[in-house]
């Protein structure tokens, strides 16, 4: 793998063709679920889910996992989780913000550009902080050689849920659901 | 990790409030009117600077109203020294008023930028709104620095800082002084720019849509 920050800056991309191809309207109902994962996730997941899993380990009575260990684990079962809501939101029946929304002109162009890019931030920053956060477990995969870049040392400081508290996806997630049922 | 800080808050209130301000005015007049006082600031600006375009501009002006004296007076139009050669006393702008006529320059350009902006049609007030915001923090970025120590604003690097720095070409100067602005907007809101820009994004995406 090669520097980090490239194959962020690559996700982030493709959210932004995703975002030309279907256009914003579509992608604010993934953006929707973002938030919702992003709270579910920073609010509750990570303060219960490593109590949930020493428990878990203590009922099987096998030896006390390592910290590392369970670094990896709460690492791949967060990114895990959050892939699959994403799957989700892009799958079948997707969850859209209801009425018409621009489909030509440069103005639609610039905000299917605008909200690729807040989509692809928001889902490549979320599995680099999962990363991040658990210090960078894929380094003993060997997926990835540190020290980081410096360029990528400052970007770790901005990855989402680092300056965003919790409740602001929370509002962020009532904001977009009033506004899908106002009409 | 940072954890996160918005600094000083009445700072921060303040500035945000002058944003709001340009913004809201922004949201008024629409997107090309503040994309044309935009312009004008800029090149306002430059003038302004004599390492950008005030030294070629005050040259101009000099030369041009020394041509139209001699043209008109033809060598009584120009002065001469004892020797009989003639001098530069063709100058509209003297050396030492130079500073006080680009600084007044700057100013005539950036308020025909407002008057030309205040004419023109309203269109797309939402591009406008996000247009006026982009205003309001390029003319703080600008201005600020030349004001008293006694202002709630101080950034720590100001354009004249960006200007006098030892720049190899014009390209890397308009680079740092187009930069210059969102540093600024980082340095007074620190970590809160990321949520401020998700919400100004969602706000200009769901006031696009119509449900109706």
């Amino acid at each position: 793998m090669g520097p980090l920050e490239i194959l962020w800056a690559c996700i982030t991309l493709f959210f932004v063709f995703f975002a030309l191809v279907r256009g914003y309207a579509r992608e604010l109902g993934v953006t929707t679920l973002i938030f919702v994962a992003l709270f579910v996730i920073t609010q509750f997941g990570e303060k219960y889910v490593p109590a949930i899993l020493v428990l878990i380990i203590q009922r099987i009575g096998t030896t006390a996992l390592s910290p590392r260990t369970q670094q990896h684990i709460l690492s791949n079962f967060f990114s895990l989780v959050f892939i699959l809501i994403i799957f989700a939101s892009y799958a079948g029946e997707t969850f859209a913000i209801k009425g018409r929304a621009n489909t030509s002109g440069a103005t639609a162009l610039l905000l299917n550009i605008l909200v690729g890019l807040l989509n692809g931030y928001l889902v490549a920053g979320t599995l680099w902080y999962f990363q991040d956060v658990y210090e960078y477990p894929v380094v003993d995969l060997g997926l990835l050689t540190l020290p980081l870049s410096p360029f990528a040392e400052t970007a770790a400081n901005f990855l989402p849920p680092y300056v965003v508290p919790p409740l602001f996806w929370a509002g962020m997630v009532m904001v977009l659901l009033l506004f899908r049922v106002k009409d | 990790m940072q954890p996160l800080s918005v600094g000083d808050p009445e700072r921060t209130m303040l500035f945000l409030a002058l944003l709001g301000v340009f913004a809201y005015q922004g949201f008024q007049r629409g997107l090309i009117a503040e994309m044309v006082k935009l312009g004008l600031v800029f090149v306002g600006f430059a003038v302004g600077q004599p390492t950008l375009l005030g030294s070629t501009v005050v040259n101009v002006i000099n030369n041009t109203y020394g041509t139209v004296r001699f043209m008109l007076g033809g060598s009584r139009g120009l002065t001469t020294s004892d020797a009989g050669t003639p001098q530069v006393q063709t100058q509209l702008i003297r050396a030492q008023n130079t500073d006080i006529a680009l600084f007044i320059m700057m100013l005539a350009l950036i308020g025909i930028g407002y008057l030309v902006s205040a004419k023109m049609k309203r269109s797309n007030p939402i591009m406008g709104l996000l247009a006026g915001a982009v205003n309001g923090l390029v003319l703080t970025y600008f201005f600020l620095p030349a004001l008293p120590d006694q202002v709630p604003i101080q950034p720590p690097v100001g354009a004249e800082a960006v200007i006098s720095q030892s720049a190899p070409n014009m390209g890397q100067v308009g680079l740092q002084i187009a930069l210059a602005p969102f540093a600024l907007l980082y340095q007074q809101v620190n970590t809160w720019i990321i949520p401020i820009i998700i919400v100004a994004i969602l706000f200009v995406a769901l006031r696009s849509i119509k449900t109706h």
